[in-house]
């Protein structure tokens, strides 16, 4: 009895109640965490040469612009890498990749949950 | 067993604690002033944080299309309804991309508290860098952000009314 309660309790500890943790890009209505290790958002963004695109429209530094590129498109994949990134950016800075994403028809964080 | 059980809680416990970040705070420790923004309300009447300087603000970011923000809703309004005169105040950003369902919801829950649309996601993400829904900023009088608290959380509960009403009490 006591293991069972203390499992129900782990178990809903373990579930902090949210909506998405990281970045999520999401187009045509389907939605990828950036940085993601998976073909889908690869083929999305990679492949599709968008995320070269959307990086030339968005007037960042050089330097931030190859890491975005490095962390969502090179066997270095990481989305906490890219957490980082946007958390280092300045506000003006969001708001251009932001406008970039939407220009190539991205939308950001829309996720029903 | 029972002690591993145990063991693995405290730890999951102490994780969960860890997402009320201290992002609060900058490289040297130091408290953030939140920046400031004007947005307009479901009644189309502007809005701005600094409409409440001299307050406690409890910002809220959320979307009627995130379930636990939802679910944060009413025991938020029983919090302002509780303290609003004492200087405490809840400003909810909604990121919805319409107001329509913003409104409804609003309608039918009683909402009384203010309620912002950011619709461009000006605020949400260029400005408070915001990932996770719900994320909450608690802010004191002076306007200095002194707790971001990611994911929903049980607003009725003493701990957190006993920290907005120690930030009442400070000048």
């Amino acid at each position: 009895m006591t293991k069972r309660l203390l499992a129900g309790i782990t178990a809903s500890a373990v579930f902090t109640y949210a909506c998405t943790s990281t970045f999520l890009v999401s187009k045509d209505g389907r939605g990828y965490f950036l940085g993601n290790d998976s073909k889908a958002i690869y083929k999305m963004l990679c492949e599709s040469g968008d995320l070269t695109k959307i990086l030339s429209d968005a007037q960042l530094p050089q330097d931030m612009k190859g890491d975005l590129y490095r962390y969502n498109c090179s066997p270095e994949r990481s989305g906490e890498k890219v957490k980082e990134i946007y958390a280092s950016m300045t506000p003006g800075q969001r708001k251009d990749l932001r406008m970039a994403f939407r220009r190539n028809g991205y939308d950001i964080n829309y996720l029903p949950c | 067993m029972r002690r591993s059980y145990v063991l693995i809680l405290v730890f999951i416990i102490s994780l969960s604690l860890s997402a009320r970040e201290s992002l609060a705070k900058d490289a040297a420790g130091m408290a953030k002033s939140a920046p400031t923004f004007t947005l307009t309300d479901i009644t189309g009447k502007k809005v701005s944080l600094s409409d409440f300087k001299g307050k406690v603000v409890l910002l809220n970011f959320w979307a009627t299309w995130c379930v636990p923000c939802r679910e944060e809703m009413l025991p938020l309004n029983k919090l302002y309804a509780d303290l609003k005169n004492k200087g405490f105040v809840v400003l909810a950003v909604s990121i919805d991309p319409a107001e329509e369902s913003v409104k409804t919801f609003i309608t039918e829950k009683a909402i009384t508290f203010p309620v912002v649309m950011d619709s461009e996601k000006e605020v949400y993400f260029d400005l408070y860098a915001v990932l996770v829904l719900p994320t909450s900023f608690l802010i004191d009088k002076n306007g200095m952000i002194v707790e971001k608290i990611l994911g929903e959380m049980d607003w009725g509960s003493p701990e957190i009314k006993e920290k907005i009403r120690a930030l009442l009490r400070m000048r």
